[in-house]
């Protein structure tokens, strides 16, 4: 067995007859019969391979000299070893080696691509393909393997499979949506990207058309596009000018640019469409315009009112599906604009609006927590117990819900870091939703629309100033020529009494121009008061005083006009007040105008009441009388600067009550009145303990 | 006595009733006076009819203006010449508007309205 391999290594140089081994074939013209040191020589020259045999035991019993190039190991060296040196630990521990040659047995023989250790324990990436050998009567006489390093070939393969990594990571780490589609429009292949875009994972979307992608309005028209396309294929944008959209898997859609690139593959023509966002470039676009148009909304000339309807017009349906604007007016927050891109829905809307805020313990910021109420309020998703935390009762609720409020952004309108107003936005049927990169840009409109409002107030209320005055101006100085010209006349007449000794008619003339000279030094004074309290220059001067001393003094100057008109003027005072720190020549004057207004209006007979109460922090004062009272149209305008009921006698500057008010407001009080046309009215006002005066 | 005529004075402010009636009656008029509207139709119901109306714009109860609209239309004072007098500025221009005779304005010197007077009751006689 032994001799048999031995004639074919190598380095035998036995020579033995070529034809034994082959007996019965025919020998061809030009045929040559190799002898067995024909082989040996063969093997030898092929240098490139290592050629080894090994025995039954798997023991090397032949090396050829390309082995010893191959593995470093010298024939002595390896001859009686066992093969599984030629391979890795890995391997041997894997029992490779065995592996190998029991699929030889198997199948005739092995082939794999693996990795080998030479002598110097370096690795080589090699091609191994081993035969059992077997003899004449089909004995085993041990195997053959032959081995080619391959690293080469294995490096350059290593090098497209890199490349591939490469291409692969670039596709995936692009900025834009790469989708691969086959000349069916199949798609083959999606990055990371197109799952951020679309919402699909890759094993949703693989094997389906491309134009699963695109609202149902293109697809039909997309489809004849591709097949034109695919017939004549070069790499370009699609859709030139046209609005292109993407359908993401959740059914919105978003504005997108698309380019196509062709690749030809051995597979056959693949398309890879480039797909690129819009929305931020839109939305930007977009969110331009619409600060573009508000400006022009704000800066017009128009009402007030009629400017925020505008506003909320703009603003719905572009940033939100309705709109309801709330303006703050006497420290409540009253509703101006209720828009609905539903127009159906407005009136609801309205209601809705007219209730909310309408008790201050309902606030969606302590709904949720939130103290700074100067920031916008985001609430992504609407709840049902939410709206019932804002809504005053059932109806209310109800009425909410028919809006379908899905999401919800409360703006506060914000000036001189003062709330002047409220916006709410809300999205209901679109299937938008707020998030918090919409209060940004929400900002730069409430600050706005802020900014507006405020201006337009800070106008008024400078134009209000002027007229004021102007007008007070001319009243008194229309009212000052009465006694100025009773004054002037009365003069004139003094001589020509004097010469006709009429006594009785001089004192009648004297005492008269002396009213007229008092009333002259009511309106100068009024005036003084006027411009002090307009101006907010009123200083005070502050004293402690007895309750009972002032109510006594108050009813004592007022009870002779009283009795005139056989009205009943009394007081009441609570049993703890004793006594009250204020100015008292300013809160006399106040009591005095009151009371001597009640005295004016009260028919004769009638009864005037002036109430006095201590309580925990302030005093609170009341003139209640029984007169005819005064319409709810009149009590409107009843403290204004210069106003006077139409039509009734002319017996002052009209400044009175402004004053009055004035005067406790400088107190850090508040006056305010209760009248119903036949009841009767009642002038209530309360001074706090504690005056911070100026 | 000079003569009877009656001059009727309304105005609601007491001090210039008290002058003007001092300053006519020191002219032998004898004077009427009334402090609102209703007054003044109250002392058109006497036999007597005064011969000149002196009449503040700014009554209550109506104020001038209505007034002189009754007062022309009515057959027995149509002709009562009608003097107003006023603090206002534009008095000059709210006359030329209104059926009146003349205008005082205020404050307004004795002799202007004596003057006036005199002017008006001569013109009826």
């Amino acid at each position: 067995m032994n001799t048999k391999v031995q004639e074919i290594k190598p380095n035998q140089s036995t020579q033995t007859e070529p034809t034994s081994t082959e007996p019965n074939s025919k020998v061809l013209k030009n045929q040559y019969i190799p002898t067995a040191e024909f082989y040996s020589q063969v093997i030898k020259s092929l240098e490139d391979y290592s050629i080894f045999t090994l025995d039954n035991e798997l023991l090397v019993n032949s090396w050829s000299s390309g082995s010893t190039k191959l593995f470093q190991y010298e024939t002595e060296e390896v001859i009686g070893k066992h093969f599984d040196i030629l391979f890795t630990e890995e391997d041997k521990k894997n029992e490779i080696p065995k592996g190998e040659i029991a699929n030889a047995l198997k199948d005739g023989s092995a082939k794999d691509n693996r990795w080998h250790i030479r002598k110097d324990g370096s690795k080589f990436y090699a091609y191994g393909l081993v035969y059992p050998l077997t003899g004449i009567g089909g004995e085993r006489l041990g195997y053959v393997k032959i081995v080619r390093d391959n690293t080469d070939k294995k490096n350059a393969e290593d090098a497209i499979i890199q490349s591939e990594l490469k291409f692969r990571g670039l596709m995936e780490r692009y900025n834009d949506a790469i989708v691969m589609v086959d000349k069916y429009g199949a798609i083959e292949f999606v990055n990371k990207q197109f799952k951020k875009f679309f919402g699909y994972e890759s094993e949703e979307i693989i094997g389906k058309l491309l134009e699963e992608l695109m609202p149902e309005r293109f697809r039909m028209k997309h489809i004849g596009h591709r097949m034109q396309y695919m017939a004549h294929p070069t790499a370009r944008p699609m859709g030139l000018g046209l609005e292109l959209y993407g359908l993401r898997k959740d059914g919105s859609e978003f504005p997108v640019d698309i380019s196509l690139v062709p690749f030809d593959t051995n597979e056959g023509m693949v398309f890879s469409a480039f797909i690129r966002d819009l929305s931020d470039r839109k939305r930007y676009e977009s969110q331009q315009k619409f600060l573009a148009d508000t400006s022009i909304v704000l800066q017009e000339n128009i009402d007030f009112d009629l400017r925020l309807v505008k506003m909320a017009n703009l603003i719905t349906p572009f940033l939100a599906d309705f709109c309801m604007i709330f303006i703050s007016e006497n420290n409540q927050l009253v509703s101006k604009v209720n828009i609905h891109s539903k127009k159906l829905l407005e009136e609801t809307l309205a209601l809705v609006a007219a209730n909310l805020f309408s008790r201050p313990e309902i606030s969606p910021y302590r709904a949720e927590g939130k103290t700074d109420s100067l920031k916008p309020l985001l609430i992504e998703d609407v709840s049902d117990s939410f709206l019932q935390t804002l809504t005053i009762d059932e109806k209310h609720l109800e009425d909410f819900k028919k809006i379908l409020p899905k999401s919800l952004l409360f703006v506060p309108l914000v000036a001189r870091e003062k709330i002047i107003g409220a916006v709410i936005l809300g999205m209901s049927s679109s299937k938008r939703k707020f998030s918090e990169v919409d209060i940004l840009f929400v900002r730069l409109v409430e600050y706005r629309i802020a900014l507006s409002i405020d201006n337009i107030r800070l106008y008024d209320e400078a134009q209000r100033a002027i007229y004021a005055r102007e007008d007070i101006l001319s009243i008194v100085s229309h009212d000052l020529r009465n006694p100025l010209a009773a004054i002037k006349g009365g003069f004139q007449l003094i001589p020509q009494l004097l010469k006709g000794k009429n006594e009785e008619q001089i004192n009648t003339l004297v005492s008269t121009l002396g009213d007229s000279a008092t009333f002259m030094e009511r309106l100068i004074n009024d005036l003084l008061d006027f411009s002090k309290i307009h101006q907010g220059n009123l200083s005070l001067q502050l004293k402690e005083i007895s309750i009972e001393k002032l109510i006594s003094e108050i009813i004592e100057l007022s009870q002779g006009k009283a009795k005139e008109k056989s009205i009943d003027l009394s007081s009441t005072i609570t049993e703890n007040a004793s006594t009250l720190i204020c100015d008292p020549d300013r809160i006399k004057q106040v009591l005095n105008n009151l009371i001597g207004n009640a005295i004016k209006f009260t028919p004769e007979n009638g009864k005037i009441t002036l109430g006095i109460q201590e309580q925990a922090e302030k005093f609170y004062f009341s003139v209640i009388d029984n007169g005819p009272g005064i319409s709810k149209e009149n009590l409107l305008h009843i403290f204004d600067r210069y106003w006077q009921v139409k039509k009734t006698a002319h017996l002052g500057t009209g400044l009175g009550l402004f004053i009055a008010k004035g005067l406790v407001e400088a107190h850090g009080g508040g006056m305010w009145l209760e009248s119903e046309i036949g009841k009767g009215s009642n002038f209530q006002f309360e001074i706090p303990k504690i005056i911070n005066s100026k | 006595m000079k003569n009877l005529a009656h001059i009727l004075v309304c105005e609601d402010n007491e001090a210039i009733l008290l002058i003007t009636t001092i300053a006519l009656e020191s002219e032998g008029f004898v004077v009427e006076k009334a402090r609102t509207t209703n007054e003044i139709f109250l002392k058109l119901n006497n036999e007597t009819k005064p011969l000149l109306i002196l009449l503040d714009l700014n009554l209550p109860e109506g104020g001038g203006a209505s007034v002189i609209q009754q007062l022309r239309n009515r057959e027995d004072t149509k002709n009562i010449p009608i003097i107003l007098f006023s603090g206002e500025k534009k008095l000059e221009e709210i006359a030329a508007g209104l059926q009146v005779d003349g205008f005082l304005h205020k404050p307004f010197d004795i002799a202007d309205l004596k003057t006036i007077t005199q002017k008006f009751i001569k013109n009826v006689f």
